[in-house]
């Protein structure tokens, strides 16, 4: 099968893989006790019950939640996400207002992370029990063992409380807040001071995992034959590890970055929580707390489109790696 | 005596691990001729593959480390120069082929990038002219439709293709010597016979020498001027082929003679070398082979024997076996 043929059958795939996952979440989020309508009008009880039932009505919500799914993925095959129950205004147009918001700081994070995952990897394996080596594994040893929002706090202490450095949360000054902003430098600027604490608190969880990650595959591939051979045909060392070893150990690092992409997207929520930031994530929490279903639904389906998308990119990079991938 | 392209002096090379010293290489003393093929034969561990890996400084350090001894190359001692001295020697004066084929060529990149790499690297030759070499290369070991193949990737050849690939790699630079650790083990018998075939004749016309390791007798019968035996890390025979193989000496080779299966005897039992390879940790004392030698006596538990030279024939034991006849 050719390059083509697969990755236009990984992107069709993408379609009933979305409906699976939407269907779950409809499920689960029926079994959540009460709707939309029940927690608005929670603090009048005295509502006539005649006035609450024709509300349901008009949303659709006193049908069984199968019908209601049904009716979401017609609209859903018109590319038609709904409207939030909450704001009225279309899920498409909530999402797309917070979305790069959470795929700034998440593909920094990435960015991140390879870039000093690698090095730090590399230096790790070649001087092998070094004081250098020891260091980092050390660093990357209680990078892995903080859970991600306690990084997240131990950062807002240092970098904004003690240093002042950086905003400790929100993704604008408050200047920068209201209408008729100029978006020039001073605007982008102030954005990425504040971007600065989420990308590094979630770049930091992952750089620790990538480090070890990196340093072990290294390790493995320096004792293979074909670094010898390099050796032995007088490179020298910066080549042999540069070109021949780092391609061949960076193949598990992929992977691995293609997993993890997953679970920090899955964590937004408690990133952007820990950080006030204005992203899918918390809007997340957001709306499960208010049963806003259709944003429920929404964010789901765009989060799980991202992450197939990722995984497409994914394989398709090992192709580019490793020439005896076939697909 | 013909000149010596390659002495080896009372080296030693150690390997520091968590168990205690390795001492793979107990001060041996090897030479090879100008333009004539040295076998180094022996069992697994013996330190024939540890002897290569020292002669191009390449033993892997940690744990591995030369302590002693000198190997000199065209009269240099290659053991006192500096490391990027040392680059230019490697795959230009002496290249090496691997044992396994398979693992010996990088995975990701395709041959002509690993023959260029060689070549543009020590004749310094653009990446055409590199490119044309390499195909030159690939057509002089005998593989087919080289234009086309020298844009595959190793995983595109058979194991022998891939040896043969290795081969051109390490002739590119015209090196001086040629280092071959068990060139053919991982090969199928017949391919074994056309790789070393391919060796012999490129080494007639090139004039390349060759330092050649392995553990089958026959190969070496087959290919070497000069064999050297060795066992837990020291030689302990040296000598012409035909007469180590028809009077040998000492004990250890006799036994690996008679290890043989011969098609020609109707034997019932082979010969069996009792006991294992020492460790190399816990050497024996005195001679290294007497726990396992028939012809052991006191002092050969006692004292290391003094290496004794008949001629052109190298022995190392109290108990020579003059007068056998293979």
């Amino acid at each position: 099968m050719g390059m083509r043929e697969y990755i236009l059958k990984r992107v069709i795939l993408i379609i009933p893989m979305l409906m699976g996952i939407s269907f779950i979440v409809f499920m689960l989020m029926y079994l959540m006790p009460g709707d939309a309508v029940d927690l608005m009008l929670a603090l009048q009880p005295d509502t006539d019950p005649a006035y609450v039932a024709h509300i349901k009505s008009i949303y659709g919500l006193d049908k069984p939640w199968y019908i209601q799914y049904f009716y979401w993925l017609k609209q859903f095959a018109t590319f038609n996400l709904g409207s939030s129950f909450l704001s009225g205004r279309d899920v498409s147009e909530e999402i797309g207002a917070r979305v790069v918001n959470t795929l700034s700081y998440q593909l920094l994070a990435v960015v991140f992370s390879i870039g000093v995952a690698i090095p730090a990897g590399i230096v790790s394996a070649v001087r092998q029990y070094s004081k250098t080596d020891n260091l980092v594994m050390t660093a990357a040893l209680l990078g892995v063992s903080f859970p991600i929002f306690f990084l997240g706090l131990m950062n807002i202490f240092i970098f904004a409380l003690i240093l002042g450095w950086l905003p400790s949360g929100g993704a604008h000054s408050t200047v920068f807040l209201g209408k008729d902003i100029p978006h020039d430098f001073s605007y982008y600027f102030d954005y990425l001071k504040h971007l600065a604490l989420p990308t590094l608190t979630l770049g930091l969880a992952s750089t620790a995992y990538n480090a070890r990650l990196v340093r072990s595959s290294m390790l493995n591939v320096l004792r293979e034959d074909y670094i010898m051979t390099a050796r032995a045909k007088g490179l020298k060392e910066r080549i042999v590890i540069y070109k021949h070893a780092l391609r061949n150990a960076m193949l598990p690092v992929i992977t691995v970055t293609g997993m993890q992409i997953a679970l920090t997207l899955g964590g937004a929520p408690i990133t952007e929580t820990v950080f006030s930031w204005p992203g899918l994530g918390k809007y997340f929490v957001y709306a499960i707390q208010h049963r806003d279903y259709f944003v429920i639904v929404g964010i789901t389906v765009v989060l799980g489109t991202l992450i197939l998308v990722a995984n497409v990119l994914i394989d398709i990079s090992y192709k580019w790696l490793d020439p005896r991938v076939e697909f | 005596m013909a000149d010596n392209l390659l002495e080896i002096k009372g080296l030693r090379t150690y390997f520091y691990t968590e168990d205690g010293i390795v001492r793979a290489l107990e001060g041996i003393d090897i030479h090879i001729e100008q333009g004539e093929t040295l076998g180094l034969v022996g069992e697994s561990g013996c330190g024939k593959t540890v002897t290569a890996l020292s002669v191009l400084r390449l033993v892997p350090d940690p744990p591995g480390k030369i302590i002693d001894g000198e190997i000199l190359f065209e009269g240099v001692n290659l053991l006192a120069l500096s490391e990027s001295d040392m680059r230019q020697i490697r795959g230009n004066d002496i290249s090496m082929i691997f044992q396994d084929p398979q693992s010996a060529l990088n995975p990701v990149y395709t041959v002509d990038n690993q023959l260029r790499e060689v070549i543009e690297l020590h004749q310094g030759l653009g990446k055409k002219e590199a490119r044309q070499k390499a195909i030159e290369m690939l057509d002089l070991v005998g593989i087919p439709d080289p234009d086309a193949r020298v844009d595959d990737f190793p995983h595109q050849f058979s194991g022998g293709m891939k040896q043969r690939v290795m081969i051109a790699m390490a002739l590119s630079c015209n090196p001086k010597m040629l280092v071959a650790d068990e060139p053919t083990t991982n090969l199928d018998v017949t391919v074994q016979a056309q790789v070393l075939d391919m060796i012999n004749n490129l080494k007639r016309e090139l004039g390349t020498t060759v330092l050649l390791i392995t553990h089958n007798l026959g190969v070496i019968a087959e290919m070497s001027d000069h064999v050297g035996v060795m066992y837990a890390g020291r030689l302990v025979e040296y000598g012409e082929v035909d007469i180590v193989f028809h009077a040998p000496l000492h004990p250890y080779t006799i036994a690996l003679h008679e290890a043989i299966p011969k098609v020609t005897e109707k034997k019932q039992k082979l010969g069996v070398i009792k006991g294992v390879v020492p460790n190399l940790i816990y050497p024996p004392s005195g001679c290294r082979f007497h726990p396992r030698c028939d012809f052991a006596t006191e002092v050969c538990e006692k004292e290391q024997p003094n290496g004794e030279w008949i001629g052109d024939h190298y022995v190392e034991c109290w108990h020579k076996r003059e007068g056998t006849k293979l």
